[in-house]
């Protein structure tokens, strides 16, 4: 009994003269001795108040804050909050000196990320990022699908060795900030297209999404990513199969253009059945996994083979749909999602003599107020929609292989897992 | 215009003045203000005496632009500027040389200890003055920015509750994005 006291008083003892070394080097020098305990709670209060401490967290970099997870699991789970993410996105994004684009890969494997940098002078990079593949993984003929969603990329490789038939592809989902990367699926069968990746914001997950063609139009599958959960709450768990969620209602337009995410939705051009006047974008809700048909603002071609130029992009997270104009490119802006209300936002007029479908115009994002364009899959050039001015940034970036370039926001939260 | 006085009491009961058009600066005392519930001392109980002064230094220095001269010139102008970028060069100038003056003025105000860094972000918040708020979260911001987890845990009086081995796996994330950081 009264060893047992002895140890108490001894421990606290020890506990109390620890505190008190670690308030002497901090802050003893700076106040009378009586205010400290005051004083304490101000700054216990600041940590305390969620809102507070987000807002002083998340002017830090990125670099800064992982460092700060190992602090104590409050901070860890802070800075892995959705909540905090998206805040830090929000004050992170807007630079308007910087843009990366995601330009391909090229045969080793490499990402190639062009970086135009617009202060002082105008500055056109390109690095090459090589995703972390998995051990032994050794790539064929990889290639990007889709567009970057929050900051991760899909991608899929081909083991074509003439036998195509035969062989299977890997399916990849990468983050190039950290590089962390993971195989999500061998496929089983390869009669399959992938579509790319979508993100359902309530559930904090990745959703890969591919299609099947059937005899008569197509299935679709989702893969569910996990990705590493905050300390104290439950990772999720990502799904370990591929999960139909049914048939799409109709044909969709499947000629170079690729399924468009924006905010939980995933959304492809539809082509209408013969004779029906009704002319239509998908869209899949990747929360409910609900299909549901939103209505254009014009008719689209009866023939498919004249979707030629008629394509979906995000801009601003709203559905754009570009379409060709006799002078350039008309896009629309879907405004209100639920009774399909478009505006037309731009017009690009891009006067050539010939005839305009002999050159290729791909819109690609939106960048201070200007738009990115690629023409002819070579040439970089700036619209400025305030005065229909067309400025060439780069000609011949990379050759002429600009096929799929897509405006890129890092983010290294998150980190996928399988 | 001559502005009213408007008094305000500590939490440890010392009273301090504050004209009518400085105390809008903060969003809290504008709505008492606006609220009609004024009679006489405004008390802040979460606000005590050595921070309260500070507080009502800024608010004199931004109430002011707050309430009279920007309010008038705002009616019109604002709208124009959202349609036409560029903005008058002069104007440019003298906004210039206004933004560099409330620059010196700031970096004077904020020198002072940790402290009252906490106390001041603490009154900031309570009251609603949303830019000295941001200057204390950015100056805290500043302070933490080069700091490793021990120091940050010492700083805040934090104990590491991580067990020994989330620490670890805590620790190889952190390697991994220590050593795997593609930009910056």
């Amino acid at each position: 009994m009264v060893l047992k006291f002895y140890i108490f008083v001894n421990e606290s003892f020890f506990l109390g003269k620890n505190v008190t070394k670690s308030w002497d080097r901090s802050h003893a020098m700076e106040r009378p001795e009586g205010e400290n305990t005051y004083r304490t709670s101000s700054r216990s209060l600041v940590l305390n108040d969620e809102d507070l401490m987000v807002k002083i967290l998340s002017s830090l970099p990125v670099k800064v804050l992982s460092r700060f997870k190992c602090v104590s699991k409050q901070w860890n789970m802070l800075i892995s909050d959705p909540y905090f993410i998206s805040t830090h996105q929000g004050r992170a994004t807007p630079d308007p000196n910087i843009i990366k684009l995601i330009c391909g890969v090229n045969e080793a494997g490499m990402i190639m990320v062009g970086l135009f940098k617009e202060k002082e002078e105008r500055k056109v990079t390109c690095d090459l990022i090589r995703p972390n593949y998995p051990d032994g993984f050794k790539c064929n003929s990889i290639r990007m699908v889709g567009h970057p969603c929050n900051g991760l990329i899909c991608l899929e490789d081909w083991r074509c060795n003439g036998l195509v038939s035969h062989d299977r592809p890997l399916i990849l989902v990468c983050n190039l900030a950290t590089r962390n990367t993971v195989v999500i699926s061998e496929a089983r069968r390869n009669d399959y297209y992938l579509e790319g990746l979508g993100f359902c914001s309530s559930s904090n997950e990745f959703k890969v999404v591919r299609l099947y063609k059937k005899l008569e139009g197509y299935k679709c599958e989702l893969f569910t990513v996990g990705q590493r959960g905050a300390w104290g709450t439950h990772p999720l768990q990502p799904s370990r199969s591929w999960r139909c969620v049914g048939d799409l209602p109709c044909q969709i337009c499947h000629l170079g253009n690729h399924m468009c995410h924006v905010n939980g939705r995933v959304y492809w051009i539809m082509i209408p059945l013969p004779h029906s006047s009704f002319k239509h974008v998908l869209s899949l809700d990747l929360e409910l996994e609900e299909f549901k048909i939103v209505s254009c603002p014009e008719h689209l071609p009866e023939d498919a083979r004249d979707y030629h130029g008629i394509d979906l992009i995000e801009l601003e997270g709203k559905l754009c749909i570009v379409f060709p104009s006799r002078d350039g490119r008309d896009i629309w802006v879907l405004k209100d999602n639920s009774n399909s209300f478009w505006s037309k936002e731009y017009q690009i007029n891009y006067n050539i003599p010939e005839n305009p479908y002999l050159y290729h115009l791909k819109v690609v994002g939106k960048w201070s107020r200007r738009l990115l364009l690629i023409i002819n899959n070579s040439k970089f050039c700036y619209y400025d929609p305030r005065d229909n001015s067309l400025e060439v940034i780069k000609e011949d970036y990379l050759g002429s292989h600009l096929w799929d370039v897509s405006i890129y926001i890092e983010n290294p939260f998150y980190t996928v897992l399988m | 215009m001559s502005s009213t006085k408007i008094f305000l009491k500590s939490s440890d009961d010392k009273t301090f003045e504050i004209d009518e058009t400085a105390a809008r600066a903060s969003e809290t005392l504008k709505n008492i203000i606006d609220g009609g519930c004024l009679d006489g001392v405004i008390p802040l109980p979460n606000v005590s005496s050595n921070i309260l002064p500070k507080v009502i230094e800024y608010c004199k220095k931004h109430g002011g632009d707050n309430g009279s001269s920007k309010k008038i010139a705002n009616g019109g102008v604002d709208k124009d500027k959202e349609i036409l970028p560029d903005y008058d060069e002069e104007e440019d100038k003298r906004e210039k040389v206004r933004v560099d003056e409330l620059k010196k003025w700031e970096e004077e105000y904020m020198d002072f200890d940790q402290q009252v860094l906490y106390d001041l972000m603490l009154a900031a918040n309570y009251l609603h003055i949303k830019g000295l708020l941001d200057l204390t979260v950015e100056k805290a911001a500043s302070m933490i920015r080069g700091r490793t987890p021990d120091q940050i845990r010492e700083n805040f009086n934090i104990n590491s509750d991580f067990t020994p081995e989330e620490e670890e796996e805590m620790i190889l994330i952190e390697d991994e994005w220590d050593d795997e950081w593609a930009f910056d």
